[in-house]
């Protein structure tokens, strides 16, 4: 593909694909300001802003678009592997979330905004995912939070819409002003706010780990714990979903927080190999990851809410994909960039289908689910589905990347055994919650037998999302590819850049 | 080179399993579209199958093989699994090519055979899925190129081999094998539909677990399931798989565990009981899968992995063992179902008995081939396969024969046929040449590829002069049996039944009459016109009879091919595969060198043929006076009749007291023991949850100060534990 000479010497998919999604997002708004304000047109814009920009990302990831050249200079952003991992997830679940919001907003006032904020927090998150500056990521992790706040209490005559956005602002504040300080500790001690820069020989003159380094550290793990949902910074987040709107849900469970994980994989792993932070980190995210599964799994046992159960399982994913983390290989960075792939899909598959069936049954409760399976066609398929792939049944996609994550524990150097064994007892509880939903819409008798409507949306929305779910399960190959070479890359970027190798093989 | 004509391997097992699917959705626009759709799909795969052979650079009678595996498949990647080594691919071969054709076109004929045979029925779409399903397992199984995905089209044919023969699963009397009230050591031998697929699908699994073990033990030591990484292995070093294996003893025990499947699935001895009663199911599903295709699978694997063991040592005594184990059970199961083949009355027995015999010889060919390694491992290879060329086809002839007397005349015992001769001339005539095939009377196929086997038998020497033995006093029996159905069903005096059908016609009311469409088209209200004995004894429609009628000139054809060039041939074209494998050895086989076997069988034959013409033919003997008269005759009738109290022995040892086992497991374990588990477990977990939730106050304050904590925690961890 030719590009103009103004973009040579430049690599120029990333600034393409957040300029396609800004000139949509503009355009949307002087439309809805012309009086044109049609939410077919605004879903239009904004499914084909998206597409357009998972084109060129995956074209780049086929090579079909040029190598993928890896970090370049003390640049505020890389064109790595995990840049385009995460942007495909999340426009994965952008397209997903935009396609369904258009039948959802029926009832809702301004639906044009709404889109434009949609792409809002996407550009975010796609800048999040590309940025390796310490500041850059603040201003990405902040550009992408604020329009969600919005989203959140999009009902704006919705008192528990109001609440949740309010709850999940304040602790996001309070959050963004730890991670804050947490950066500026960093660049006290290391005296850069590049993220390959602090691997460079100079900037880690210090031996051993300093009460500085400590506070920087447990900061920084602290305020990208609120969007990974990592316990017990995951206190607002069944509130939230449950109070949003919920394909809003599905965008703040799968979407924002797997773009948090980059910037989270490349800080944390980049820290941990510097020699001022050398530290027992994988511990540290056991214990989170240990934490999250288990009070993720536990609480969703006995709730009634579809929402709160779809909100505690993705705290609980949140803690399997932290066991990659802990296991601190390249194995386990694999499993959980596969795992991130795979869970954007099921979840936001899960949460769609969930606010299908909630806004036609017209509660959340558990007992207004039963018997949906006769009344519906493809929801209670789609949420089947995705709830048994969430639950690891084989051969569901989901499956296959919890069987990498257990894995990573148990031949992680670190005696990570015991995190598998939990992570396994917490699958085996999560099932009984996962299959309560589905034994409610399928063997249950329904209070009603009333057809239920589907939108079109909705559908395709529903058949994409399925289709990923069973065709990468059936066929896994080429996704582990993908979060293999992503992985691998990865660590060879950090050992190339460092003096120290990190304190795992 | 990759090009596009290497999607047609894969594309040839594809095809009947989408066009299974897809008939489930014709299915909705009619039982015609769905019928259709059933069949085009197989006559596609058994054209795919065929164009095989034209296949770029595979050209019968000329090629070592080539391999084909999806990394070459139109330059696209299509690694399964990377992390574990998984790849699927297929091996276009002599030896696949050749099978996968069989069992394209018999399969297709069957399907032609069922549009007539079970018209009428209900459930027809779960049994044209089921069939098309089958075939496209079938050939997966037959085209795979590594151990993993042959066990999963392994297993889907076992699969299905249950499914269809539990198909009447509502289980009236009529469909039962065996005559109800029939004992033997006080357990009952008649059993119905479901309770035969269950036992099918229970014995076989005995022998999958075995085939399981096997491929994985290989695993363990060559960390892959491909044949030709394999075989390519063997050649890498002198330490690879077999040597490894072969230190530690294991071996042999490998190779006998694989050969374990396909003792189940080819109905050897031990496992060979399951066989005889999967009669229950429709006879095209017996055609098909319990004759023609499934239960030759175990004769493939035989055939795929013999030639790794061969490759894998050059001196004999490290492979001795497992030849002349498959010889050995071969030839004793041959032997053993053909002596219960003698006795039986219900015409489709008479035939499954024949089929476990026949693929015992096929086991002999293949296990003597390795007794002789150096020498002439492609003569015996070439005389196994051969023979389960011949067997697929004559066999499917005299099982869809066989469907058409049992629904013509109402009845499944040859004692209630009798005298048809002259009104079903062209099942006669087609019947009389496939049986004679069996019976192996030249100048029929049958004839020259059994010879073949002994005469393979006999080149082995040693050990194997008495499997030779065994092998000639089987093919009397064989030759009598055959002789024995045909006088019974064709011969003599016609049976108070058939007169009752010819006088009045209307349908038999014998109790036992089983598997008449008619019966179940009337009770389901629908009233065929065109069915049953009450129309007297006539002749199949078309859609029956030609696909009979071509298996049996097929079967003339090949009888008349043989001796002149067609062994000689697949001698060559199996020896090309063979040189592949590393075996090289040159196919000699030549009748009038070898008379002393060609001479005798045929005698032996001919022998037991006559003794049969004499009982059942001509009539001039009564057999059955003469053995009830006979103490020890008839003893030995009973002992035969009882399957030899094996079947009786196997509920005895195995089936009551795991029932009776898991009785008590279920009274003092399951009600003891899980359910309390089971009540406590969920409540438990309840209690956590409810803890757990009430950390979630819903107030934003106790949430900032919980993430407070988390901070806390944080720095605990990094300043103190990390420190230790």
């Amino acid at each position: 593909m030719a590009f103009p000479a103004f973009f040579s010497g430049f690599e120029a998919v990333p600034l393409l694909v957040t300029m396609i999604m800004a000139v949509a997002a503009f355009v949307i708004i002087l439309l809805s300001s012309l009086g044109l304000r049609a939410r077919t047109v605004s879903t239009g814009i904004s499914v084909a802003a998206f597409v357009i920009s998972l084109a060129l990302l995956l074209g780049k990831v086929l090579g079909y678009l040029g190598p993928i050249l890896g970090p370049q200079g003390n640049s505020v952003f890389a064109q790595d592997w995990i840049s385009y991992l995460f942007g495909v997830a999340i426009l994965i679940v952008s397209i997903l979330v935009a396609l369904s919001s258009e039948d959802f907003l029926a009832n809702i006032p301004n639906a044009s905004s709404f889109f434009a904020l949609l792409i809002f927090t996407t550009i975010g998150s796609v800048l999040l995912v590309f940025s390796t500056d310490l500041l850059m990521i603040f201003v990405a992790w902040e550009l992408m939070s604020i329009p969600s706040y919005v989203l959140t209490g999009f009902k704006k005559k919705d008192q528990e819409s109001n609440e949740a956005a309010v709850k999940y602002f304040l602790i996001s504040a309070f959050a963004s002003a730890v991670l804050l300080y947490g950066i500026s500790l960093i660049y006290v001690i290391t005296g850069t706010t590049n993220i390959y820069q602090i691997l460079s020989p100079a900037s880690s003159s210090a031996s051993g780990i300093t009460p500085i380094a400590v506070l920087a550290l447990s900061f920084v793990i602290a305020g990208f714990g609120i969007k990974l949902s990592a316990v017990p910074f995951h206190m607002w987040i069944p509130d939230a979903y449950q109070g949003a709107p919920t394909v809003v849900s599905a965008l703040l469970s799968a979407g924002t927080k797997g773009a948090t994980f980059a910037p989270a994989a490349r800080i944390f792993f980049v820290l941990f190999a510097g020699s001022a932070f050398q530290t027992d980190w994988s511990t540290a995210f056991a214990v989170l990851a240990l934490l999250s599964m288990t009070v993720g799994n536990f609480a969703a046992l006995t709730q009634r809410s579809v929402t709160r159960i779809l909100a505690y399982s993705s705290i609980g994913h949140g803690g399997y994909i932290l066991i990659g983390f802990a296991a601190g290989t390249a194995y386990g960075l694999t499993a959980s960039f596969f795992h991130i792939l795979n869970y954007a899909t099921m979840q936001t598959c899960a949460f769609l289908a969930a606010a299908l069936i909630i806004r036609e049954v017209g509660k959340d409760d558990l007992l207004a689910f039963d018997g949906v399976g006769r009344r519906m066609r493809i929801a209670p398929i789609a949420l089947t589905l995705s709830l048994l792939a969430l639950g690891g049944f084989p051969p569901l996609n989901g499956f296959w990347s919890k069987v990498f994550l257990f894995y990573s524990a148990i031949g992680s150097p670190l005696n990570l055994g015991w995190l598998a064994i939990a992570g396994i007892i917490n699958s085996f509880v999560s099932i009984a919650f996962y299959l309560r939903i589905v034994k409610h819409m399928y063997v249950d008798q329904p209070q009603s037998f009333s057809k239920l409507f589907e939108s079109n949306g909705f559908r395709v929305a529903l058949i994409i999302a399925s289709l990923i779910i069973v065709g990468t399960g059936v066929y896994p190959g080429p996704v582990i590819q993908f979060a293999s070479t992503t992985a691998t890359s990865f660590f060879s970027q950090i050992s190339s850049a460092s003096h120290v190798l990190p304190a795992i093989p | 080179m990759a090009s596009c004509t290497d999607l047609i391997p894969f594309l040839v097992w594809i095809v009947p399993i989408g066009g299974g699917a897809l008939s489930v959705l014709a299915a909705r626009a009619g039982g015609t579209a769905r019928n259709i759709v059933a069949v085009v799909a197989s006559l596609v795969s058994a054209l795919l199958a065929t164009s095989l052979f034209f296949l770029g650079d595979f050209a019968p009678y000329t090629t070592t093989g080539r391999i084909l595996d999806v990394q070459t498949l139109c330059g696209a990647q299509a690694t399964w699994i990377a992390a574990l080594n998984l790849r699927a691919g297929v091996l276009v071969d002599p030896l696949t090519v050749v099978l996968a054709n069989v069992v394209a076109w018999v399969s297709f004929l069957i399907m032609v055979y069922s549009l007539g045979y079970m018209k009428g029925e209900r459930n027809l779409t779960r049994y044209y899925f089921l069939m098309d399903f089958f075939i496209g397992n079938m050939l997966l199984l037959v085209m795979s190129d590594n151990f993993l995905q042959l066990f999963l089209g392994w297993e889907g044919v076992g699969y299905c081999s249950y499914a269809l023969i539990g198909f009447w699963h509502t289980d009236e009397e009529k469909y039962w094998v065996g005559t109800p009230g029939d004992q033997s050591l006080n357990v009952p031998e008649a059993y119905s539909p479901t309770h035969a697929g269950m036992k099918a699908f229970i014995m076989t699994r005995a022998g999958d677990i075995a085939f399981l073990v096997g491929i994985l033990l290989i695993f363990a030591y060559s960390r892959t399931f491909n044949f030709v990484s394999l075989y390519n292995q063997l050649h890498g070093s002198s330490n690879n798989w077999a040597t490894s294996l072969s230190s530690v003893g294991l071996f042999v025990p490998s190779a006998i565990l694989i050969f374990g499947g396909a003792i189940g699935k080819s109905a050897q001895f031990p496992l060979h009981e399951w066989l005889p009663d999967a009669m229950a199911g429709p006879t095209s599903v017996s055609a098909l899968i319990h004759a023609a295709t499934m239960v030759n699978a175990g004769v493939f694997l035989v055939g795929t992995v013999g030639p790794l063991y061969v490759a894998a040592f050059s001196t004999l005594s490290e492979v001795y063992p497992f030849f002349l184990t498959v010889a050995a059970i071969g030839a004793f199961t041959a032997f053993l179902a053909a002596t219960q083949a003698m006795v039986s009355d219900e015409l489709k027995k008479v035939l499954a008995y024949s089929t476990v015999s026949q693929i015992g010889y096929m086991m002999l060919g293949l296990g003597v081939a390795g007794l002789s390694v150096t020498s002439n491992f492609d003569f015996g290879f070439t005389a196994g396969f051969f023979h389960l060329i011949s067997q697929a086809l004559f066999k499917a002839g005299l099982f869809m024969c066989a469907g058409w007397l049992i629904h013509v005349t109402g009845s499944k015992y040859m004692s209630e046929m009798g005298g048809l001769r002259k009104d079903l001339k062209i099942t006669f005539y087609s019947m009389l040449i496939v049986g004679l095939s069996l019976a192996a009377i030249p100048p029929f196929s049958g004839f020259w590829s059994k010879d073949s086997i002994l005469a393979a038998a006999n080149q082995a020497g040693g050990a194997a002069y008495v499997l030779f033995a065994l092998g000639l006093i089987t093919s009397l029996i064989t030759a009598f049996y055959t002789f024995r159905m045909l006088g019974l069903i064709f011969w003599g005096p016609k049976s108070e039944n058939l007169q009752r059908i010819g006088s009045n016609h209307v349908g038999s009311s014998n109790p036992n009459a089983q598997e008449s469409p008619t019966t179940t088209a009337a009770a389901a209200g629908t009233g065929s016109e065109d069915h049953g004995g009450k129309h007297g004894l006539h002749e199949a429609p078309r859609s029956m009879w030609i696909p009979y009628s071509i298996l049996a000139g097929v079967t003339v054809a090949i009888g008349v091919a043989a001796p002149i060039f067609l062994e000689r041939d697949l001698g060559d074209l199996f020896s090309s595969y063979l040189t592949y494998w590393g075996i090289t050895s040159v196919y000699s086989l030549n009748y009038l060198s070898d008379l002393l076997p060609i001479s005798l069988s045929l005698a032996l034959a001919l022998i037991g043929a006559y003794i049969g013409y004499l009982g059942y033919i001509k009539r001039s003997l009564n057999l059955s006076v003469l053995v009830k008269s006979n103490s020890f005759l008839y003893s030995g009738y009973k002992f035969f009749y009882h399957r030899w109290y094996l079947n009786s022995i196997y509920y005895r040892l195995f089936a009551y007291p795991v029932e009776k086992g898991s009785r008590w497991l279920f009274e003092k374990f399951e009600e003891k023991v899980i359910d309390p588990i089971n009540i406590e477990a969920p409540s438990f977990g309840g209690a956590v949850s409810s803890i757990l939730r009430r950390i979630q106050t819903g107030i934003e304050e106790e949430y900032i100060f919980a993430f407070g904590l988390g901070i806390a925690l944080l720095i605990i961890i990094f300043a103190y534990i990390g420190q230790i």
